[in-house]
């Protein structure tokens, strides 16, 4: 290949120096805009039949050497309706240009891998988002920006704890075993999204990035727009593309918001005086159902004093205080949430000249979360520089680093989780009474010790950087090259005071944890770039290229205890270093890619492209994978025969796409035999940890894809539909093998999944003059199913399971049929082979059969924008519709009619009686364990509309602004989720507990927090 | 110059190999001598981690062997609920566990066995007789654990007819066909259990660290010819269990509290897996301890059973006592030793062997089952009986051993009841786990979970 690229290479070179500059004719003049009249700057003018171009200055002139003669040019622009004109020169002339704004933005251009094109020309499926969709939103991180604007993007923040885990799958989940998530590249360099979580709580590494940064974000979502990437575009790629400087006076804009948070929604549980008369009924209907209790036969050895042990634990609990007349009624559920505040300040300036042209940021924000303790700050900065040396060469650089501090809490499924507080019982007090110490004697550890004694700081620091460079060997021809680095390092820092020694076995005198993490990602690439025509109308645009990533991952840890002194947290002050360890992982890619695009009178287009990876991740010989795709586009409206209805449809463009691509997230060496160190008594040992897999290879998706841009009404009505499939074969399965062999799974290439499904986007312009109003709607469906997996059963969550002929993750187990009314017990489904149903008392006695999908059926978005004068309105609905959550994680404990004493949930007091027999609530019986296994009782429907986004804005009239220097005031209040409309009985239907996870454990909720509702005020001024 | 630079860089294919920083190739694993001791001491990571006597070999076989009323699970885990209820769906991650560490182990030890050549070609080479008799100690009570709870015991039915577990002797290079091995029978797992654990008592040294020695492969055999009832067995146990005694040069602590939760093997241990500081924890005192010690407290102990320990009795008050709830002192610290076997069991298992074999009488080491069993209750401050039947022997092994895991198996291997429930009824044996059965077509359930 050394040798290709440099005949290549050496090609190139011939082919500038044959080229030579006819003398001519100069055709120049100013371009401007049609609205305003103000000259426009960076519009390129373009004559295809010549390959020869210019582009205009700061001023918006521009001057180009034509040879007589009568030429077509194109002129285009960022943002502005792309023309073609005719002109006929026979001495110099000059020709003054008007753009026209393009509201629609089929010239919009569209980033895709190692290149742009006009969205006029785009074959594939490439969704796209702006800055002004995304900039001073008041979330955690960019997906949150983005959710609910995207057709066929399902983004989902796993719970309300700050920058914590987000599920983003585009079309669906594609693997089993391997990743889900989509390749991030940010300007051109792939960006590490690995979780670095040292307490299993999935991170989300792009709450890094300061998305006030961001230009556009370009999602490519069929095979066609993402083959470029190859092995690595098999969910979907997201390119995100940083802002640009323009040449020009330099604008500085500054930004402020700031405002608070708090739960979308809290439940509803018993008092004290509901949880003690429940608990009493709860104990003596035990004592009835099982049988005599102690007070009936004293000393009797097979009696169990129900009755006796209630009373017992409410005396342990109430802690001496009047329980009988509930002289404590502690609300546990308001201990876990604290008044969050959040403030940001954005500064940046952009500006230049022809020659140099530079964007520069910088931000701090910090956000409180809504659980106690949570809260989240970033520092960034950004240079982006770009250069042009001479006619030929262009070069820049774009650099960002950030430092965010994390202070994060314990996972879920800790005692110590804010959210496992309202386990508790309300007899029991917060505080010993009289006093204000926290109350050790509760029930389950009194997590609030926590809050007070430990603390868990995950600080980030990464730095994304990249260059390239630009040599022109003549208009058409170029060739560019790309390095660049990401490099993130995450120190955790962790401290448990002897306080909280009751949740902590190994806690004595405190005990801490430092560890170490960090990843440096390399990437160069190079490619040739030929845009020109074969013939009269024949254009082409040609890449070829190659990449190289290689990534290195290094880990240490410390941890000890025994601190020599109350308020010394770091590790120099604990006595007892109890270990530590260390680790390191590489990995590294290799491709060589090329593509064509080719359009034919702007009416038929096609594009073709192919990728060969290696990967590290496989064995010598089949480390390479082809990954190959073809699209075609029909601009129906270029057609002679559509001219008569063109005030109907204005365009419309069919598009079809096949190709392949692939998965290689699958860990770093699967297909070698390895041995891992492990210890007996401080002593070094080792075991084998996977057995080899020589015959290992790459996962493939082939997806088709067809789909349709339209605009109606002059473009008042536009819009998007694609119908797709994606069918994943030879998936890098987890299989589960027997455990006799030592092994519990081995990573395979076994059977397959499809993905099909549709997306609608409908924009309309409902009024426009000095009352604008624009509507955006989107709506996406898609249908999982996993097609083939050997005939195994993979589990994963609580319930979840990978079933052949079943959607990824459903619920698999026993389906609750509601309470017998008779005697109050819980009653399960037995189904019979002919499908009739009976129902059990017997839990084991029921069928086990799929219970629920935790996929949602239909995803989607309503924005509403309303401008008048200088306000501005926005309003988002955002919707999920037909997925379920599986809430038996939390409510075995929480709803389970006083099986433990965990507090429970107000609708238990529904529970059956004699007299309230009929209900959906089994009797209340402790200990009793009466319809709390796993059921599809705690499955309920986590459909949801929300509102999620409302924008009030009022820009200063520049009239007012003149003499004051400043060029731009904006004023706006942004509400974030501040309504949502869903039956889901826990806290918020967006959840999926941080502890249990991956690609099958999906839709579980455990003491999960809810998202956060914010309401903050922001001023935006530009000088 | 970046794009030369990116050239260059780009099209370099040496990149790809990589090889893991943190694992070794399985040709490299086994290649030395320290290798193959280093994969001894991994699979004792395995046999005393939680699977295994740091937690389920112990705790999770004393609730299943225990009547409900008397030792309670109070905690939050379903698991181990189940397991305490005697009512386990094949699903349960306890037993799950136990099967899947279980054969971890035992894979293990096989990889340590294929390996001996590396560490010696003389078979007659001491540290490749000590390695090679370790690794059968811990193969061989291991299979010990797994036969006795995921099939019927020896004395329930034919053990020759009777399914045991799948036998597994050589190391796993592939995953194929032949890996889908079925179960072995009792009998058969019991001889390989004998071979491997009389190796270890012939080959082991009488003091080998905090390693298994020749007396811990004597007691452990003597459990195994316990649980096999005949009279040959019993006698063969009380021979096992008198050697330890008599050669073993160990002795009762003077206090009985001082036989546990040792950081250093005390007089009385004789084979302990050890937890260090920087292991924490080990299952046993998670469940056992009250969170005052770092645990979850969440197996109480009730007031019945106290009732069978005189007041005098220093067992009776080996208990802490947490928010209310009683709990052992028998795994009440982090960071120490677990102890699997001590000498007073040895006493006891002399005891009701030479009962069963001559009564009353003084019999193997010249000892009365009597002063055997006198000689516990004496150190444990009870009163001295003065004439013992086999039902006192049984009382006072449930006495001194409670909570140390050994209730299940002695109510199986004599018949005698578990919660008000004969022991031979199939809900005694754990179902095999669900897993198991749906990746191993070959793999029969145990009956009454299908």
């Amino acid at each position: 290949m050394k040798q290709l690229m440099r005949a290549f290479l050496v090609g190139a070179l011939c082919l500038l120096s044959g080229q030579a500059m006819a003398q001519g004719l100069t055709l120049s003049g100013v371009v401007t805009d049609q609205s305003t009249g103000e000259p426009l700057p960076a519009v390129n003018i373009f004559v295809p039949t010549l390959n020869r171009g210019a582009v205009t200055d700061v001023d918006g002139n521009y001057s180009l050497v034509l040879p007589a003669g009568t030429h077509e040019l194109v002129i285009s622009s960022v943002g502005y309706k792309r023309t073609r004109q005719n002109v006929t020169l026979s001495r110099n002339m000059t020709l003054n240009i008007e753009m026209e704004p393009d509201v629609v933005g089929l010239d919009q251009v569209v980033v895709v891998g190692f290149g742009e094109v006009s969205r006029r020309d785009v074959t594939g499926s490439i969704s796209s988002v702006t800055t002004d969709d995304i900039a001073y939103q008041p979330v955690n991180t960019v997906e949150n920006a983005i959710q609910g604007k995207i057709a066929g993007v399902f983004i989902q923040q796993d719970n309300g704890k700050l920058g914590q885990g987000m599920t983003v799958r585009i079309r669906g989940s594609s693997s089993v075993t391997a990743g889900n998530q989509p390749l991030y590249v940010i300007d051109g360099v792939p960006a590490i999204s690995d979780d670095f979580s040292t307490n299993g709580a999935v991170t989300n590494p792009l709450a890094d990035l300061n998305f006030n940064d961001v230009e556009s974000i370009q999602i490519l979502k069929d095979a066609s727009a993402a083959a470029i990437y190859g092995s690595r575009a098999a969910n979907g790629v997201v390119l995100i593309t940083t802002k640009k400087g323009r040449a020009g006076r330099t604008q500085f804009t500054y930004n402020f918001q700031t405002g608070f948070s708090e739960p979308t929604n809290k439940m509803e549980f018993m008092n004290a005086t509901e949880y003690r008369d429940y608990f009493r009924q709860a104990a003596i209907n035990s004592e009835n159902y099982y049988g005599d209790g102690c007070s009936v036969v004293p000393n009797d050895p097979n009696c169990y004093d129900y009755i006796g042990d209630v009373e017992f634990y409410f005396g342990y609990m109430a802690q001496g205080t009047d329980f009988e007349n509930a002289e404590v009624n502690s609300n546990w559920q308001d201990e876990a949430f604290q008044d969050a505040g959040m403030f940001s300040h954005d500064l940046s300036a952009m500006g230049g000249n022809e020659q140099t042209r530079f964007y520069a940021s910088g931000h701090f924000s910090d956000q409180d979360g809504i659980l106690i303790r949570n809260r989240y700050q970033r520092i960034s900065g950004r240079l982006n520089v770009d250069h042009k040396a001479s006619e030929r060469i262009d070069l820049g650089v774009s650099v960002n680093s950030s430092r965010t501090l994390n202070q994060r809490l314990a996972a879920d499924n800790a005692f110590s989780t804010p959210l496992q507080l309202v386990a508790q019982s309300p007899l029991s007090p917060i505080y010993i009474p009289g006093t204000d110490e926290l109350n050790p004697n509760t029930i389950y550890y009194n997590g609030l010790f926590d809050r007070d004694f430990a603390s868990y700081k995950t600080k980030t620091f990464r730095t994304l950087a990249n260059a390239y460079g630009t040599f022109r060997f003549s208009p058409s021809l170029m060739l560019r090259g790309d390095l660049g680095a990401d490099i993130m390092t995450v120190n955790d820092e962790e401290f448990y005071g002897p306080e909280t020694a009751d949740n902590w076995s190994n806690n004595v005198g405190g005990i801490g944890f430092n560890t170490w993490q960090q990843s440096v990602t390399y990437t160069a690439s190079t490619y040739l770039n030929w845009q020109g025509s074969l013939a009269r109308d024949h254009r082409v645009d040609a890449t070829v290229g190659t990449s190289m990533q290689y990534s290195d991952y290094n880990y240490a840890d410390v941890f000890g205890r025994n601190f020599t002194a109350a308020g010394l947290r770091n590790l120099i002050s604990a006595a007892e270093i109890l270990g530590g360890g260390s680790n390191g992982s590489e990995y590294a890619f290799t491709s060589y890619f090329a593509r064509a695009n080719y359009n034919y009178k702007e009416k038929y287009l096609a594009t073709i492209s192919g990728r060969v990876d290696a990967s590290s991740r496989f064995g010598a010989d089949n480390r390479y994978g082809f990954f190959p795709a073809a699209s075609f586009g029909w601009v129906i409206t270029e057609e002679d025969f559509s001219a008569s209805i063109r005030e109907q449809l204005s365009y419309a463009k069919m598009r079809v796409s096949y190709g392949l691509t692939g998965n290689a997230e699958i860990g770093n060496f699967p297909y070698l035999a390895l041995w891992g160190g492990n210890s007996y008594a401080s002593l070094p040992g080792q075991s084998p940890t996977q057995t080899a897999n020589p015959d290992l290879k790459w996962e493939q998706t082939s997806q088709f894809n067809v789909g349709m841009d339209y605009g109606l009404f002059n473009n008042r009505v536009t819009g998007e539909f694609d119908w797709y499939v994606k069918k994943t074969e030879d998936l890098l399965l987890n299989v589960n093998v027997p455990a006799t062999t030592g092994f519990l799974s081995a990573v395979k290439n076994v059977g397959s999944l499809e993905n099909k499904g549709w997306e609608l986007v409908i924009n309309t312009f409902n009024l426009t003059g000095d009352f604008k109003w624009n509507s955006s709607f989107n709506i996406s469906s898609n249908k999982n199913k996993i097609t083939n997996i050997d005939g195994q059963v993979i589990t994963g969550g609580f319930i979840n399971r990978a079933i052949e002929g079943q959607p990824i993750g459903v619920f698999y187990g026993k389906e609750y049929a509601g309470v017998d009314e008779t005697n109050g017990d819980a009653l399960y489904y037995v189904y019979a082979a002919d499908g009739t149903r009976t129902t059990t008392a017997s839990w084991s006695a029921a069928t086990d059969r799929v219970i629920g999908d935790p996929n949602p059926d239909y995803v989607g978005g309503f924005t509403n924008a309303f401008s008048y004068k200088g306000f501005d309105l926005s309003v988002l609905f955002q919707f999920v519709q037909g997925n379920d959550r599986y809430f038996g994680g939390m409510g075995r404990f929480a709803v389970a009619n006083g099986d433990f004493f965990d507090n429970q949930t107000r609708d238990q007091l529904n529970s059956w009686t004699p007299t309230n027999t009929n209900t959906n609530v089994p009797e209340a019986r402790l200990y009793g364990g009466n319809g709390t296994r796993h059921s599809s009782r705690y499955i309920m429907d986590g459909s949801y509309v929300r509102l999620k986004n409302v924008t009030l804005s009022y820009n200063v009239p520049r009239t007012l602004l003149q003499g004051t220097g400043m060029s731009k005031v904006r004023l706006y209040t942004t509400g974030i989720n501040l309504l949502t409309w869903t039956d889901y009985k826990g806290w918020d239907p967006e959840v999926d507990t941080d502890f249990i996870g991956g690609n099958i454990g999906l839709g579980n909720d455990f003491y999960s927090a809810p998202q956060a509702k914010t309401i903050t005020f922001g001023v935006e001024i530009g000088f | 110059m970046v794009v030369a630079l990116s050239v260059g860089l780009a099209a370099c294919d040496g990149v790809l190999d990589l090889a893991p920083q943190a694992s070794i190739t399985d040709e490299v694993a086994l290649s030395t001598p320290e290798g193959v001791q280093n994969t001894l001491v991994g699979a004792y990571d395995t046999f005393g981690g939680t699977n295994g006597y740091g937690g389920s070999f112990v705790y999770a076989m004393e609730l299943y062997g225990s009547t409900q009323n008397e030792v309670i699970w109070n905690g939050t885990f379903f698991d181990q609920r189940e397991v305490w209820q005697k009512n386990i769906p094949a699903t349960n991650a306890v037993i799950t566990g136990m099967w899947t560490a279980g054969y971890n182990t035992i894979n293990r030890v096989n990889n340590v066995l294929s390996a001996l050549d590396v560490v010696s070609t003389d078979p007659a080479d001491p540290d490749r007789v000590r390695i090679e008799a370790e690794a059968r100690f811990i193969r061989g009570t291991t299979y010990f654990e797994l036969v006795r709870a995921f099939g019927k015991a020896y004395t329930n039915g034919d053990p020759a007819v009777n399914l045991g577990v799948p036998l597994i002797t050589t190391p796993t290079r592939a995953i194929d066909e032949a890996s889908n091995v079925s179960r072995a029978t009792v009998a058969a797992i019991y001889t390989q259990i004998e071979s491997d654990l009389t190796f270890a008592k012939n080959n082991l040294p009488t003091d080998n660290d905090i390693y298994a020695t020749t007396f811990a492969a004597s007691a452990m055999l003597a459990r195994v010819h316990m649980s096999k009832g005949t009279a040959s067995d019993y006698t063969a146990a009380a021979n096992e269990a008198n050697r330890v005694i008599t050669l073993g040069g160990f002795s009762l602590e003077a206090t009985f509290g001082d036989a546990f939760n040792q950081v250093e093997n005390g007089d009385e241990t004789v084979f302990s897996v050890v937890i260090t500081p920087l292991d924490g924890t080990n299952n046993n005192q998670v469940y056992y301890a009250s969170s005052g010690f770092g645990g979850r407290g969440d197996i109480d102990v009730a007031d019945v059973h106290l009732d069978q320990y005189e007041l005098t009795d220093v067992r009776r008050a080996f208990f802490h006592t947490d928010s209310g709830e009683r709990h052992t002192n028998k795994f009440r610290n982090s960071g120490r030793n677990v102890v699997v076997v001590r000498l007073a069991e040895m006493h006891l298992t002399r005891a009701e062997a030479n009962f069963r074999v001559t009564g009353t009488a003084a019999g193997v080491g010249g000892v009365t089952p009597l002063d055997d069993v006198n000689t516990v209750r004496v150190r444990a401050s009870a009163t001295p009986l003065l004439a013992v039947t086999l039902a006192d022997i049984m009382a006072e092994r449930r006495r001194e051993l409670s909570f140390e895991g050994h209730i299940f198996h002695d109510m199986r291997r004599t018949g005698g009841n578990i919660d008000g429930e004969a022991s031979t009824l199939d809900k005694f044996v754990f179902p095999i786990p669900e897993r198991e059965i749906l990746v191993n077509p070959n793999l029969q359930q145990n009956t009454g979970y299908n």
